[in-house]
């Protein structure tokens, strides 16, 4: 029993490493996106076919979302600093600040595109090379405003 | 037969609804949940010169830190920055490494790192003033970076190290440069009114890794710890007589970090109290049941459990010496503490002895246990 249920588990991992060994393909940095396109959220599903088409076409085109983030409120943008397979927005933010909407886009003066959102806080997506992993990989990253009153220098 | 675990296990997690992670942070307060007052300064750990600032994660003070069935797993790293001119983004490193050869300290090889991800940057900002940044810097699920050493084949390394690499910066602190929040020991020396507060004798938590001259640690803590998916358990150390905290006059809090590892029940003067503090963003509202030992118990994972019981117990738990239950509680909204001594009740007959504390906390909703880190308290 433990031993057909390892199997199984084995296999199902497999799958999902061939997935993630397709999904993971390093792919050139792309240009920023412009700001109206990044912006541009779209919802969570594929547009449903019209109620008049026949049952057996309606299909939702498998929508390719490797090259967006997904944000908490469930829609997607586009990943920042040619990012691919980066983790869902959600995970990252923090559980303990409420979301806050995308406002614009900034780049820092080290050309790392950021969306800035409503409460003054920052997020953006990257390609960062893992030496663990012996590839490149997606980060998630969230910048928070901190503490207004910053705390005396140490020695 | 690693492998085959590895893979097992990354399934099982692969599985799981991992909406959030949990930072593992070691400070005197809670930096997701509490307001923080127990800041001494903002520092670095070699003054403007590069260095890495490393938490030590000892095995003899923590053990199932991200404990993937065996094995720890992290998915990134938050930490807290003072920038001194926020306009001017600020780059880091984020390191995790291994023990060195002699026993003491990290490995600053290359092969010591487990990784290195470097140059990331700092938000952008038009403040050409000082400011700070809560950074949470995370890796996808399935991109989660696996430590050597595992608890089933007994190879966990007996420490590794997390932090951040911070270049040199001739500018900070004068006009520019960045720096980390640190909560100093009572020895450090700095004049620190805020802070930790633990017995005498307690060592150095954090390091200042340097590539080109010998390590050495440091007497504070940083506002730094590893993200991970398993919950977290703290113990922490109440002293009524001390406002290390920064809290109000009259206001007595517990001190998650130093204090609760060193609590100081030697009664002259101090007898302090501990509670334990148990948070997780995966089952905010899950239960959580409370365990404790006499020190650490040998590694035990509940075969007959797996796929609804993730990592390892530390608190002998396998039916010959079986843990010590400290009660079943709901978390509200992502945390839970439980007393379990005042202040003045703890014999000082028991200094020199060590106790260990873990949890299980059980997602109703998805079916899914998972025990919280352990944690020694060294009296």
């Amino acid at each position: 029993m433990l031993r057909e249920g390892a199997v199984l588990a084995v296999l199902a991992a497999l799958t999902v490493v061939s997935y993630w060994s397709q999904g993971n393909k390093v792919l050139a940095p792309a240009e920023a996106p412009p700001i109206a396109a990044a912006l541009e959220a779209e919802p969570a599903t594929a547009a449903a076919a019209p109620a008049s088409a026949p049952v057996a076409e309606v299909t939702a085109p498998m929508v390719d979302r490797s090259h967006q983030l997904e944000l908490p409120d469930g829609t997607f943008v586009a990943a920042l600093n040619g990012a691919t397979d980066a983790a869902p927005l959600q995970q990252f933010w923090g559980s303990q600040v409420p979301w806050s909407p995308i406002v614009g886009v900034e780049r820092n003066d080290q050309g790392v595109d950021w969306y800035r959102h409503e409460n003054g806080s920052y997020s953006t997506t990257q390609m960062v090379w893992r030496s663990d992993l012996k590839r490149h990989a997606a980060m998630t990253r969230v910048g928070h405003q901190g503490p207004a009153v910053t705390p005396a220098i140490g020695k | 037969m690693l492998l085959s675990r590895s893979i097992l296990s990354t399934t099982l997690l692969a599985g799981m609804v991992a909406a959030q992670v949990n930072p593992f942070v070691f400070y005197p307060q809670d930096p997701e949940r509490q307001a923080v007052s127990c800041t001494s300064f903002v520092g670095r750990p070699d003054w403007n010169r590069a260095a890495e600032a490393l938490l030590e994660l000892e095995q003899q003070h923590f053990r199932s830190i991200g404990d993937a069935n065996g094995f720890m797993r992290i998915f990134g790293i938050y930490h807290w920055i003072a920038d001194e001119k926020l306009s001017t983004s600020e780059t880091y490193d984020l390191v995790l490494r291994l023990p060195n050869a002699s026993g003491s300290g990290p490995d600053m090889s290359t092969p010591g790192e487990i990784f290195r991800i470097a140059a990331l940057t700092t938000p952008p900002s038009t403040n050409t003033q000082r400011g700070t940044w809560i950074m949470h810097d995370g890796f996808n699920i399935q991109g989660g970076a696996i430590v050597p050493g595992d608890y089933f084949l007994n190879t966990m390394l007996p420490r590794i190290y997390v932090g951040v690499g911070l270049p040199a910066n001739p500018l900070w602190p004068a006009t520019d440069g960045h720096s980390l929040f640190r909560a100093d020991l009572l020895h450090a020396n700095t004049g620190a009114t805020v802070g930790e507060n633990h017995r005498a004798g307690a060592p150095n938590p954090t390091w200042a890794g340097l590539a080109s001259a010998p390590s050495f640690t440091t007497p504070w803590n940083y506002i730094l710890g590893p993200f991970v998916t398993s919950p977290n358990l703290h113990v922490g150390g109440i002293d009524p007589t001390s406002t290390r905290l920064g809290l109000p006059i009259g206001v007595t809090g517990a001190n998650f970090g130093m204090n609760g590892l060193f609590p100081d029940v030697s009664g002259s003067p101090r007898s302090d109290g501990l509670v334990l503090r148990v948070t997780d963003n995966l089952a905010p509202f899950g239960w959580c049941f409370f365990s404790a030992s006499l020190g650490f118990k040998p590694p035990y994972f509940h075969w007959p459990m797996i796929g609804t019981l993730i990592g390892y117990g530390h608190v002998g738990d396998d039916g010959i010496d079986p843990p010590i239950p400290l009660g079943i509680a709901l978390l509200q909204n992502g945390v839970r503490e439980r007393s379990l001594a005042l202040p003045g009740t703890i014999p000082p007959a028991l200094v020199g002895t060590h106790l260990a504390f873990q949890a299980i906390v059980f997602d109703a909703v998805g079916g899914i246990g998972e025990w919280t880190n352990a944690q020694a308290v060294h009296f």
